[in-house]
């Protein structure tokens, strides 16, 4: 059964760019869907909609059967840059989204996040005493302690470098096994897309659209150094590679793994 | 609605209420009250609207997230978002109402620094002007620190280079 519906959706700002056109995606209970493509291929534009940050021109967004009309209790993102509060300290950063439970089980979820993200012992620092990679580990435990069905995630690693990537992938995958909710991740890694994803959308841009959805069928933990890691890495790199084309020119033949020319 | 009325009663120097004020709240300590209190209020107002203006989109965002109410948000996000640069116009604010101390008790007293001031013109006696320049030097000092002293707790999560200059 599909968590997240998203059905024809469209997006034109008012200034008259089309961000997004006719995107319809299912996102089944526990899976995580990757989405990459190149720059003004909408991905940011999807999260935005999908959080009811923004409202779409066409169609319509899903969680849960309930249609999607601002920010919804079960829908979570992690933005890009940490964003987190510089007043408060780790541990009420993390329990921001839970005002509405009573004190013991806030405690509770904010001591049990802060120890899957591996900062247990950083509760009563301030923000601006962690490094960039703590941060954004304060942001993700900051959206799983709300328990959302749906969490977004918007190129949440890519300020990162990439030691603290592999380690904060790691830190992600912990949190999921928790309660396992549905995550859409946009980022522009294709490594880290075939590392976390069970399915990995390629996005066209101008305007951004669906362009062909890879499924990754690999056991986890992955291995990046094996075979098959490597020949999905390929096949979406090609994939890629091909929706950044134009779409009059003739197609040259090409040889299969062209794609890990694409760098 | 509010701030273009504000903006409005701003463009009056706050002397200009004076004869007012004494025709209203008598020539006693009222008076000179009402005046400090709206000499000082328009250049704090300014600091602080300026500030809610230039809050970052991003934090605010991060509220909408977790569905946070006008006055949650305005509590949570907003407030603690301009505390320092309130806390920064009340010192300038704080130095402001010394002076219009000094320009309410000049305009009319029979006691206080601003009253010593005049006196010491008419008496010609410098000492007396000298006095009261050096109590005001000190009053304002020590107004001045008390204030760094009693706020500092609230701003210790600021990521600045230093904690005072």
């Amino acid at each position: 059964m599909s968590v997240l519906e998203i059905k024809h959706l469209g997006k034109t700002y008012s200034d008259g760019t089309r961000a997004l056109s006719d995107v319809s995606l299912d996102v089944g209970a526990g899976e995580i869907l990757g989405i990459v493509g190149g720059s003004g291929c909408g991905k940011t534009t999807l999260l935005r909609l999908v959080a009811g940050l923004d409202l779409p021109s066409e169609g319509f967004i899903s969680v849960g059967g309930e249609r999607i009309s601002g920010p919804h209790p079960s829908v979570g993102i992690v933005f890009q840059e940490p964003r987190l509060l510089p007043w408060l300290t780790v541990a009420d950063n993390v329990g921001f989204g839970l005002h509405h439970l009573p004190v013991a089980e806030r405690i509770n979820r904010i001591a049990n996040a802060l120890e899957r993200v591996g900062l247990a012992s950083y509760g009563k620092r301030w923000p601006r005493e962690l490094s960039g990679g703590q941060q954004q580990r304060v942001a993700i435990a900051r959206a799983f302690v709300a328990r959302p069905k749906v969490l977004l995630l918007d190129e949440p690693f890519s300020a990162l470098d990439a030691f603290t990537r592999a380690s904060l992938h790691e830190h992600l995958l912990l949190l999921w096994e928790q309660d396992k909710p549905t995550i859409v991740m946009v980022t522009h890694d294709v490594e880290e897309s075939v590392t976390l994803s069970d399915r990995v959308v390629v996005m066209k841009p101008h305007p951004g659209r669906v362009f062909e959805t890879i499924s990754v069928t690999l056991e986890r933990p992955r291995d990046h150094l094996s075979a098959p890691f490597e020949k999905v890495k390929r096949r979406i790199h090609a994939t890629l590679d091909r929706s950044m084309r134009p779409e009059n020119t003739p197609q040259t033949p090409r040889k299969s793994d062209s794609g890990a020319l694409w760098w | 609605m509010i701030d273009p009325s504000l903006q409005a009663l701003r463009a009056v120097p706050s002397i200009a209420w004076v004869p007012l004020f004494i025709l209203w709240l008598g020539i006693f300590e009222t008076s000179k009250i009402a005046l400090i209190a709206i000499g000082v209020f328009f250049p704090v107002y300014l600091g602080v609207a300026s500030a809610i203006i230039g809050i970052d989109r991003k934090l605010l965002e991060v509220g909408r997230i977790f569905r946070l109410s006008r006055f949650q948000t305005a509590r949570r996000i907003l407030l603690p978002a301009v505390l320092p640069v309130w806390l920064t116009a009340l010192r300038a604010g704080l130095g402001l109402g010394f002076m219009f101390v000094v320009a309410a008790e000049i305009m009319g007293a029979s006691e206080g620094l601003g009253y010593l001031l005049v006196d010491g013109q008419q008496m010609g006696r410098p000492d007396q002007i000298v006095g009261a320049i050096i109590a005001f030097a000190l009053l304002g000092k020590l107004a001045d620190t008390l204030l760094v002293l009693l706020t500092r707790p609230l701003l210790v999560w600021q990521d600045t280079a230093r904690a005072q200059l």
